[in-house]
């Protein structure tokens, strides 16, 4: 098993490290014995289902919210007003002030991370001219198209050139144009050894952009690790088939997606290929013309575990201390 | 300190750009302004106004008023007619606004006839009559007994200590603190009504949660009050501006009003009470807004809230007649009417010192109540999206001190 530590160089000190988070909200557990590490120059998956706990952990992570139980470091310490002021954080809604000019909320926003108002002027001047906004700074935020409001969420991030970056569906209302300015941006962050925490349900990004990712469901981390040793480690589990007939209703098929006459089936972590293929000759109601094992997408991964509930299939996690987790990842392995 | 302020400058030049914000501000010195224009205009539009009279009792003195012995009544204002039919001829062409008679049996039974076409005429045709009738009689005598008795008696009640009084000008000596009352809590309501907006607007739109990544919650939340008391000293400022300036130009035209002094005394305790009111309002308001996901049903409860702050003012009556009675006393130590209480009894009665320090003083601990609090409930309830805080959700936050 790949080590974090070598995904961001040995020896580095994380940005964010999370041990054993847990919250409830009266009767409901929200987030339960969470755990990962967060290394300066890389960026971060931070993936679940909707509701399985994301944006609870990167909220406590935040300080927005205390835990009930487990630690929270953050850029080396607990986190104070100095490090709040490292850290720039965009959440799923955007958190604008609707009434308001473009560059005053913005203004605002860069002033109470501590910048003096020459400096803000300046960096909001490039980045509002980068992102192609300079011309709609005077217009109120809510004459703002959705992707134009989430260009000026980003800006509110970076404003004050954090160390730390905490996106939550940081593409989301964006057209494929700004996607690739956006992204073209976090590359420049990470390169800049700054640490991107990012979190989202669109899997093709995160094989983008991400090095690493956990994977959270039901509040807990259920897959952790390097993505392309996690590929590798799920190498198999989906299938390429084409032929005549419906391969949708197969056992150990979690998800069936037919483009162009091609299906594409996600097997259970569990699944064997070849059982599959054995079935599918067996069987008189279909005649099968193609298949082929699938490179793993992120895609498969996640709907194989969530939906399986595949349990903590964890990927060099062994020095974050994850007993549970990685007892798991044995019995699944 | 600095986020605190950044805060407050954000709040205060967000609200006071507001248009309901800027017609709320004018509304009042443009009342006032329509009021002295009113009154100018009927004071300087009197001279138009032309009165016939029929005099048979044979008291009204021509010379006099010709004399200009009549204040602010010239001799073309009055019109004689030796009829009361030529009298009335000419008041049914328009010619006089209104026809007053004065029977032969005026010096025994002191009455007069009046006549008028159509809606009633107001004081710009009586009170020049009466004002001649007046001077018609005291003809003769002496300068300094026409004088006492054009301006009737004058009767001042003093309290046994001496320290306040109650004179000719009692109804402006109720009128004045009552206003001020008014105006401060009524300036308190509408400032945290603007901090309830905000609190919820922004857990509605989710911006408190990039906040609340940038500063604490307490800096968030006294930054918005001390801005939003901003806006609420401003809106006192240009209110008691305009007030200041139709007191100059009014006296002018109103008699009414001149010889009123500025109340400092009254200023200075209604302004020791408004400010914890305020603070009171505020922790309440935060509260409010935090425990409830929207705005809409946080308007609802302030509605009830707010009723709690002009108790006073639906019993006013009560207060006024009986203004140490015990009504009275109690909605004096009862925080959110001690500021319009003190400020109305304050004009009708003497209030007991220890009263006034003890209302005040039960205030103030509620106003830190409130402050404690919250801060501990904007924390619990902040990120509550379509979930209301209940009971034992703020019990628990004020228990467990910033534990979310």
């Amino acid at each position: 098993m790949a080590s974090p530590t070598s995904a961001a160089g040995a020896g580095t000190v994380p940005s964010v490290s999370v041990r054993n988070l847990a919250k409830s909200f009266g009767p409901v557990r929200a987030v339960q014995d969470v755990s990962f590490d967060v290394y300066p120059g890389e960026i971060f998956g931070l993936l679940g289902p909707n509701g399985s706990g994301k944006t609870t952990t990167i909220r406590m992570m935040l300080d927005i919210f205390e835990p009930d139980t487990g630690t929270v470091q953050v850029l080396g310490g607990t986190l104070d007003q100095a490090r709040k002021d490292r850290i720039g954080y965009l959440p799923e809604d955007r958190g604008l002030y609707k009434d308001q000019r473009l560059d005053t909320v913005l203004t605002y926003l860069g002033r109470l991370k501590g910048l003096d108002e020459p400096t803000v002027a300046e960096r909001l001047e490039s980045w509002l001219r980068r992102l192609d906004l300079l011309e709609h700074r005077e217009k109120k935020v809510q004459e703002l198209s959705k992707g134009m409001q989430q260009k000026a969420q980003v800006i509110a991030t970076l404003l004050h050139d954090p160390d730390l970056i905490v996106v939550d569906e940081p593409f989301s209302g964006l057209d494929p144009v700004n996607t690739r300015i956006i992204k073209e941006v976090f590359d420049e962050q990470r390169d800049a050894g700054k640490s991107i925490i990012m979190s989202t349900h669109q899997m093709y990004q995160v094989e983008a952009l991400c090095s690493r990712i956990a994977l959270i469901n039901q509040g807990e981390v259920v897959l952790y690790g390097e993505v392309e040793e996690i590929r590798r480690r799920f190498a198999g589990n989906a299938v390429v088939v084409q032929g005549k007939g419906s391969f949708a209703d197969l056992s150990g098929v979690v998800d069936a997606r037919q483009t162009n006459g091609v299906w594409h089936l996600a097997l259970a972590p569990d699944a064997d290929p070849h059982e599959i293929l054995r079935t599918l000759v067996e069987r008189e109601d279909v005649r099968l013309d193609r298949f082929e094992l699938a490179e793993a997408s992120l895609d498969d991964i996640f709907v194989s575990v969530v939906q399986e509930g595949a349990r903590a299939f964890e990927v060099g996690a062994e020095d974050l201390g994850l007993a549970r987790a990685g007892a798991e990842a044995g019995r699944d392995a | 300190m600095r986020s605190l302020l950044l805060v407050a400058g954000h709040e205060y030049s967000r609200f006071v750009r507001r248009r309901s914000f800027l017609l709320a501000l004018a509304g009042l010195p443009l009342f006032l302004v329509f009021m002295v224009a009113a009154g100018a205009l009927t004071s300087m539009g009197g001279g138009d106004v032309v009165v016939g009279y029929v005099d048979h009792a044979g008291v009204l003195d021509r010379a006099v008023l010709e004399a200009g012995g009549v204040e602010d009544v010239s001799a073309d204002e009055m019109v004689v007619f030796e009829t009361e039919q030529a009298g009335r001829t000419a008041l049914s062409e328009g010619e006089v606004a209104g026809l007053v008679i004065v029977p032969d049996g005026y010096p025994q039974d002191r009455t007069l006839r009046a006549y008028y076409e159509g809606e009633a005429p107001g004081d710009e045709v009586w009170q020049p009559m009466r004002g001649f009738l007046r001077a018609s009689l005291l003809a003769g005598e002496d300068a300094k007994v026409s004088e006492r008795v054009r301006e009737g008696a004058e009767v001042t009640v003093r309290t046994l200590s001496g320290d306040r009084e109650i004179g000719p000008g009692a109804f402006l000596d109720v009128l004045v603190p009552f206003a001020a009352g008014f105006l401060f809590i009524f300036a308190a309501i509408i400032s945290g009504g603007y901090l309830l907006q905000t609190i919820s607007d922004e857990k509605e739109n989710r911006t408190v949660e990039v906040l609340t990544t940038s500063v604490s919650s307490g800096q968030l939340i006294f930054g918005k009050a001390l801005g939003l008391i901003g806006v609420a000293a401003t809106q006192l400022l240009v209110w008691g501006l305009g007030m200041v300036l139709a007191l100059v130009v009014g006296v002018r035209f109103l008699g009414s009003i001149s010889g009123v002094d500025v109340p400092w005394a009254l200023l200075g305790v209604v302004f020791a009470f408004f400010i914890p009111s305020y603070l009171l309002i505020a922790g309440t308001m935060i509260c409010i807004g935090s425990a409830f996901p929207e705005y809409k049903q946080s308007q609802q409860v302030v509605a009830i809230i707010n009723i709690l702050f002009f108790i006073p003012f639906f019993v006013a009556t009560i207060l006024l007649q009986d203004p140490n009675g015990t009504l009275a006393v109690a909605l004096s130590f009862f925080p959110t009417t001690s500021l319009l209480t003190i400020a109305m009894r304050w004009g009708a009665a003497e209030i007991p010192f220890w009263q006034i320090a003890g209302s005040w003083f039960i205030l103030v601990l509620s106003a830190g109540l409130s402050i404690w609090m919250a801060p501990r409930i904007f924390r619990a309830g902040m990120l509550r999206y379509g979930q209301r805080l209940d009971l034992a959700d703020s019990w628990r936050a004020l228990r467990g001190g910033r534990r979310a």
